[in-house]
Protein backbone atom coordinates (compact mmCIF):
# COMPACT_ATOMS: atom_id res chain seq x y z
CA UNK A 1 0.00 0.00 0.00
CA UNK A 2 2.64 2.35 1.32
CA UNK A 3 4.55 1.71 -2.45
CA UNK A 4 1.46 2.12 -4.65
CA UNK A 5 0.57 5.26 -2.56
CA UNK A 6 4.30 6.64 -3.55
CA UNK A 7 4.29 5.41 -6.95
CA UNK A 8 1.05 7.07 -7.57
CA UNK A 9 2.10 10.34 -6.06
CA UNK A 10 5.27 10.53 -8.22
CA UNK A 11 3.63 10.04 -11.12
CA UNK A 12 1.25 12.90 -10.42
CA UNK A 13 4.23 15.07 -9.52
CA UNK A 14 6.14 14.12 -12.48
CA UNK A 15 3.16 14.51 -14.79
CA UNK A 16 2.63 18.20 -13.47
CA UNK A 17 6.20 18.83 -14.02
CA UNK A 18 5.91 17.71 -17.43
CA UNK A 19 2.55 19.48 -18.39
CA UNK A 20 4.36 23.07 -16.97
CA UNK A 21 7.56 22.32 -19.28
CA UNK A 22 5.00 21.06 -22.13
CA UNK A 23 3.50 24.57 -21.75
CA UNK A 24 6.64 26.35 -21.67
CA UNK A 25 7.67 24.14 -25.19
CA UNK A 26 4.65 24.64 -27.02
CA UNK A 27 4.45 28.80 -26.29
CA UNK A 28 8.36 28.50 -27.59
CA UNK A 29 8.02 26.80 -30.44
CA UNK A 30 9.47 29.26 -32.39
CA UNK A 31 12.25 29.76 -30.73
CA UNK A 32 14.79 27.28 -31.44
CA UNK A 33 17.64 28.20 -28.81
CA UNK A 34 14.76 27.97 -25.95
CA UNK A 35 13.36 24.52 -27.45
CA UNK A 36 16.71 22.97 -27.38
CA UNK A 37 17.61 24.52 -23.97
CA UNK A 38 14.15 23.12 -22.40
CA UNK A 39 15.26 20.02 -24.33
CA UNK A 40 18.19 19.81 -22.04
CA UNK A 41 16.42 20.53 -19.16
CA UNK A 42 13.82 17.55 -20.13
CA UNK A 43 16.88 15.15 -20.35
CA UNK A 44 18.79 15.93 -17.44
CA UNK A 45 15.25 15.88 -15.24
CA UNK A 46 14.70 12.36 -16.39
CA UNK A 47 18.41 11.45 -15.03
CA UNK A 48 18.06 12.99 -11.64
CA UNK A 49 14.29 11.08 -11.07
CA UNK A 50 15.96 8.32 -12.03
CA UNK A 51 18.27 8.74 -8.96
CA UNK A 52 16.00 9.89 -6.75
CA UNK A 53 15.82 8.59 -3.22
CA UNK A 54 13.08 6.38 -1.77
CA UNK A 55 11.79 7.06 1.41
CA UNK A 56 9.65 4.11 3.28
CA UNK A 57 8.02 6.15 6.81
CA UNK A 58 5.11 5.14 7.49
CA UNK A 59 1.41 7.04 7.08
CA UNK A 60 0.02 8.00 10.40
CA UNK A 61 -3.41 9.38 11.52
CA UNK A 62 -1.92 12.42 12.63
CA UNK A 63 -0.71 12.97 9.07
CA UNK A 64 -4.36 14.11 8.32
CA UNK A 65 -3.42 17.43 10.19
CA UNK A 66 -1.80 18.49 7.24
CA UNK A 67 -4.67 18.84 4.86
CA UNK A 68 -5.46 21.58 7.28
CA UNK A 69 -2.44 23.17 7.73
CA UNK A 70 -2.30 23.45 4.34
CA UNK A 71 -5.80 24.99 3.84
CA UNK A 72 -5.33 27.10 6.21
CA UNK A 73 -2.14 28.28 4.84
CA UNK A 74 -3.44 28.98 1.39
CA UNK A 75 -6.16 31.02 2.78
CA UNK A 76 -4.67 32.93 5.06
CA UNK A 77 -2.19 34.32 2.28
CA UNK A 78 -4.99 34.49 -0.25
CA UNK A 79 -6.51 37.48 2.44
CA UNK A 80 -2.99 38.93 3.68
CA UNK A 81 -2.30 39.10 -0.08
CA UNK A 82 -5.01 41.47 -0.61
CA UNK A 83 -3.71 43.86 1.91
CA UNK A 84 0.37 43.44 1.24
CA UNK A 85 1.32 42.20 -1.98
CA UNK A 86 1.71 38.30 -2.57
CA UNK A 87 5.35 37.76 -1.84
CA UNK A 88 5.02 39.96 1.68
CA UNK A 89 1.59 38.02 2.72
CA UNK A 90 4.20 34.20 1.88
CA UNK A 91 7.26 35.69 3.96
CA UNK A 92 4.91 36.80 6.84
CA UNK A 93 2.75 33.53 6.99
CA UNK A 94 5.85 31.15 6.24
CA UNK A 95 7.93 32.85 8.68
CA UNK A 96 5.58 33.20 11.61
CA UNK A 97 4.22 29.26 10.89
CA UNK A 98 8.49 29.21 11.19
CA UNK A 99 8.29 29.56 14.84
CA UNK A 100 4.91 27.50 16.04
CA UNK A 101 6.75 24.56 17.33
CA UNK A 102 8.91 26.32 19.45
CA UNK A 103 5.65 28.27 20.81
CA UNK A 104 3.17 25.68 21.08
CA UNK A 105 5.02 22.55 22.29
CA UNK A 106 2.64 19.73 21.22
CA UNK A 107 3.02 17.30 18.62
CA UNK A 108 0.46 17.95 16.25
CA UNK A 109 2.17 21.23 15.47
CA UNK A 110 6.05 20.00 14.75
CA UNK A 111 5.26 19.41 11.47
CA UNK A 112 2.82 22.63 10.56
CA UNK A 113 5.51 24.71 9.44
CA UNK A 114 6.70 23.02 6.18
CA UNK A 115 2.70 22.52 5.27
CA UNK A 116 1.82 26.12 5.98
CA UNK A 117 4.38 27.22 3.66
CA UNK A 118 3.08 24.96 0.87
CA UNK A 119 -0.42 26.69 1.90
CA UNK A 120 1.02 29.88 1.43
CA UNK A 121 2.35 29.32 -2.20
CA UNK A 122 -1.87 27.82 -3.00
CA UNK A 123 -2.40 31.43 -1.54
CA UNK A 124 -0.20 32.96 -3.91
CA UNK A 125 -2.61 32.33 -6.82
CA UNK A 126 -4.37 34.90 -8.23
CA UNK A 127 -7.97 35.56 -8.16
CA UNK A 128 -8.05 35.46 -12.09
CA UNK A 129 -7.41 32.25 -12.10
CA UNK A 130 -9.23 31.02 -8.71
CA UNK A 131 -11.56 33.56 -7.56
CA UNK A 132 -12.33 33.11 -3.94
CA UNK A 133 -12.01 31.79 -0.61
CA UNK A 134 -13.69 28.82 -1.16
CA UNK A 135 -11.48 27.96 -4.27
CA UNK A 136 -8.30 28.76 -2.24
CA UNK A 137 -9.75 25.92 0.61
CA UNK A 138 -10.34 23.29 -1.74
CA UNK A 139 -6.99 24.02 -3.68
CA UNK A 140 -5.03 24.08 -0.71
CA UNK A 141 -7.35 20.90 0.69
CA UNK A 142 -6.29 19.20 -2.78
CA UNK A 143 -2.67 20.26 -2.10
CA UNK A 144 -3.01 19.12 1.61
CA UNK A 145 -4.21 15.49 -0.03
CA UNK A 146 -0.98 15.32 -2.08
CA UNK A 147 1.32 16.18 0.36
CA UNK A 148 -0.27 13.85 2.66
CA UNK A 149 0.36 11.19 -0.01
CA UNK A 150 3.61 12.36 -1.78
CA UNK A 151 5.39 11.48 2.27
CA UNK A 152 8.01 9.36 0.55
CA UNK A 153 8.47 11.07 -2.40
CA UNK A 154 11.21 13.84 -3.12
CA UNK A 155 11.96 14.25 1.05
CA UNK A 156 14.10 16.78 1.10
CA UNK A 157 14.22 18.46 -2.46
CA UNK A 158 13.59 22.01 -2.39
CA UNK A 159 10.24 22.81 -4.75
CA UNK A 160 8.56 19.77 -3.56
CA UNK A 161 6.03 22.00 -1.77
CA UNK A 162 5.61 24.04 -4.56
CA UNK A 163 4.91 21.18 -7.17
CA UNK A 164 2.43 19.98 -4.65
CA UNK A 165 0.60 23.86 -4.15
CA UNK A 166 0.69 23.43 -8.23
CA UNK A 167 -1.02 20.21 -8.18
CA UNK A 168 -3.62 21.27 -6.16
CA UNK A 169 -4.20 24.62 -7.94
CA UNK A 170 -4.65 23.00 -11.25
CA UNK A 171 -6.76 20.66 -9.87
CA UNK A 172 -9.52 22.79 -8.88
CA UNK A 173 -8.61 24.60 -11.94
CA UNK A 174 -9.83 21.40 -13.61
CA UNK A 175 -13.07 20.77 -11.38
CA UNK A 176 -14.31 24.62 -11.86
CA UNK A 177 -13.43 23.71 -15.98
CA UNK A 178 -15.52 20.44 -15.55
CA UNK A 179 -18.04 21.95 -13.23
CA UNK A 180 -18.65 24.85 -15.77
CA UNK A 181 -19.23 23.05 -18.97
CA UNK B 1 17.11 47.08 -20.94
CA UNK B 2 16.21 43.35 -21.94
CA UNK B 3 19.91 42.72 -20.79
CA UNK B 4 19.49 44.20 -17.56
CA UNK B 5 16.62 42.37 -16.53
CA UNK B 6 17.73 39.56 -17.92
CA UNK B 7 21.08 39.60 -16.09
CA UNK B 8 19.24 40.93 -12.84
CA UNK B 9 16.90 37.84 -12.76
CA UNK B 10 19.37 35.10 -13.14
CA UNK B 11 21.87 36.87 -10.46
CA UNK B 12 19.10 37.08 -8.15
CA UNK B 13 18.29 33.25 -8.84
CA UNK B 14 21.65 32.63 -7.71
CA UNK B 15 21.81 34.71 -4.52
CA UNK B 16 18.47 33.27 -3.48
CA UNK B 17 19.13 29.55 -4.02
CA UNK B 18 22.87 30.23 -2.13
CA UNK B 19 21.54 32.71 0.98
CA UNK B 20 18.58 30.47 1.47
CA UNK B 21 20.52 27.36 1.94
CA UNK B 22 23.34 29.10 3.79
CA UNK B 23 20.89 30.44 6.30
CA UNK B 24 18.85 27.50 6.76
CA UNK B 25 21.88 24.95 6.95
CA UNK B 26 25.11 27.13 8.41
CA UNK B 27 23.13 29.67 10.42
CA UNK B 28 20.75 26.69 11.49
CA UNK B 29 17.35 27.82 10.76
CA UNK B 30 16.03 25.89 9.15
CA UNK B 31 14.62 25.72 5.31
CA UNK B 32 10.74 27.46 5.97
CA UNK B 33 12.00 30.42 8.18
CA UNK B 34 15.41 30.69 5.73
CA UNK B 35 13.20 30.94 2.96
CA UNK B 36 10.38 33.04 4.35
CA UNK B 37 12.04 35.07 6.01
CA UNK B 38 14.93 36.24 3.21
CA UNK B 39 12.27 36.56 0.93
CA UNK B 40 10.18 38.91 3.17
CA UNK B 41 13.19 40.64 3.80
CA UNK B 42 13.66 41.45 -0.07
CA UNK B 43 10.30 42.09 -0.85
CA UNK B 44 10.07 44.84 1.62
CA UNK B 45 13.25 46.35 0.78
CA UNK B 46 12.48 46.57 -3.42
CA UNK B 47 8.65 48.03 -1.81
CA UNK B 48 10.45 50.46 0.26
CA UNK B 49 14.36 50.98 -0.35
CA UNK B 50 14.33 53.59 -3.11
CA UNK B 51 16.95 50.76 -5.72
CA UNK B 52 18.85 51.59 -8.28
CA UNK B 53 17.14 49.09 -10.64
CA UNK B 54 14.86 49.99 -12.92
CA UNK B 55 10.66 49.84 -12.07
CA UNK B 56 10.68 46.07 -14.01
CA UNK B 57 13.64 44.90 -12.48
CA UNK B 58 12.24 45.82 -8.57
CA UNK B 59 9.28 44.20 -9.19
CA UNK B 60 10.47 41.07 -10.32
CA UNK B 61 13.18 40.48 -8.01
CA UNK B 62 10.56 39.29 -5.12
CA UNK B 63 9.16 36.32 -7.05
CA UNK B 64 12.42 35.52 -9.04
CA UNK B 65 13.97 35.43 -4.87
CA UNK B 66 11.41 33.73 -3.27
CA UNK B 67 11.04 31.20 -6.17
CA UNK B 68 14.73 30.76 -5.98
CA UNK B 69 15.09 29.97 -2.44
CA UNK B 70 12.60 27.16 -2.85
CA UNK B 71 15.90 25.56 -4.44
CA UNK B 72 18.06 26.22 -1.41
CA UNK B 73 15.25 24.57 1.19
CA UNK B 74 16.72 21.02 -0.22
CA UNK B 75 18.87 19.15 2.83
CA UNK B 76 22.28 19.12 2.34
CA UNK B 77 21.72 15.30 1.63
CA UNK B 78 20.14 16.06 -1.48
CA UNK B 79 22.59 18.42 -2.46
CA UNK B 80 25.38 20.45 -0.31
CA UNK B 81 27.71 21.89 -3.22
CA UNK B 82 27.07 25.40 -3.53
CA UNK B 83 27.95 25.77 -6.89
CA UNK B 84 25.19 23.55 -7.96
CA UNK B 85 23.06 25.15 -5.90
CA UNK B 86 23.66 28.08 -7.83
CA UNK B 87 24.01 26.32 -11.13
CA UNK B 88 19.97 25.43 -9.94
CA UNK B 89 18.94 29.10 -9.38
CA UNK B 90 20.50 30.36 -12.59
CA UNK B 91 18.62 27.46 -14.02
CA UNK B 92 15.73 28.80 -12.37
CA UNK B 93 16.04 32.59 -13.63
CA UNK B 94 16.24 30.97 -17.10
CA UNK B 95 12.85 29.17 -17.03
CA UNK B 96 11.19 31.97 -15.16
CA UNK B 97 12.20 34.36 -17.77
CA UNK B 98 10.68 31.71 -20.34
CA UNK B 99 7.55 30.91 -18.17
CA UNK B 100 4.37 29.75 -20.35
CA UNK B 101 1.93 32.70 -19.99
CA UNK B 102 -0.62 30.17 -19.69
CA UNK B 103 0.34 29.32 -15.89
CA UNK B 104 0.59 32.95 -15.02
CA UNK B 105 -1.46 33.20 -11.63
CA UNK B 106 -1.15 29.67 -11.00
CA UNK B 107 0.02 29.34 -7.20
CA UNK B 108 2.79 26.78 -6.82
CA UNK B 109 4.28 27.62 -10.39
CA UNK B 110 7.48 29.50 -9.28
CA UNK B 111 7.90 26.20 -6.77
CA UNK B 112 7.23 23.67 -10.15
CA UNK B 113 10.02 25.50 -11.51
CA UNK B 114 12.14 25.62 -8.56
CA UNK B 115 11.97 21.69 -8.21
CA UNK B 116 12.88 21.39 -12.21
CA UNK B 117 16.02 23.57 -11.63
CA UNK B 118 16.87 21.39 -8.73
CA UNK B 119 16.39 18.33 -10.83
CA UNK B 120 18.53 19.48 -14.09
CA UNK B 121 21.08 20.93 -11.53
CA UNK B 122 21.33 16.80 -10.22
CA UNK B 123 20.97 15.25 -13.66
CA UNK B 124 23.62 18.13 -14.87
CA UNK B 125 25.91 16.51 -11.90
CA UNK B 126 24.75 12.92 -13.19
CA UNK B 127 25.77 13.73 -16.15
CA UNK B 128 29.02 15.10 -15.49
CA UNK B 129 30.25 12.17 -13.24
CA UNK B 130 29.05 9.77 -15.99
CA UNK B 131 31.30 11.43 -18.90
CA UNK B 132 34.32 11.87 -16.37
CA UNK B 133 34.30 8.21 -15.80
CA UNK B 134 37.04 6.40 -17.55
Amino acid sequence: MKKHTARVSMAVIILLQVIFLGANALEKANLPVVLLSLAFVGIASVIAWRNVTRHTQDHLYQDIWLVGYVAFGAVLTYWLSTMTGTVIAVGLVGLAASFLPSLVKYSWVRAAPPAIYCGTFVGMTSPDVLPGYTHILFAGAAAGVLLVTSKNVLNGYGGKLGTVAFGGVFFMVLLMEWLWH
Amino acid sequence: MAVALTLGVIITGILGSMSTFFVSHHLGQGPVRSSAGLSLLVALMCEYLPLSVSQELASTIPYVFIGASFIGMASAEVLSQYVLMGLAGGIFGYLYLHASQFFTGFGGGLGTAACIALMVSLGTLALWKRIKKP
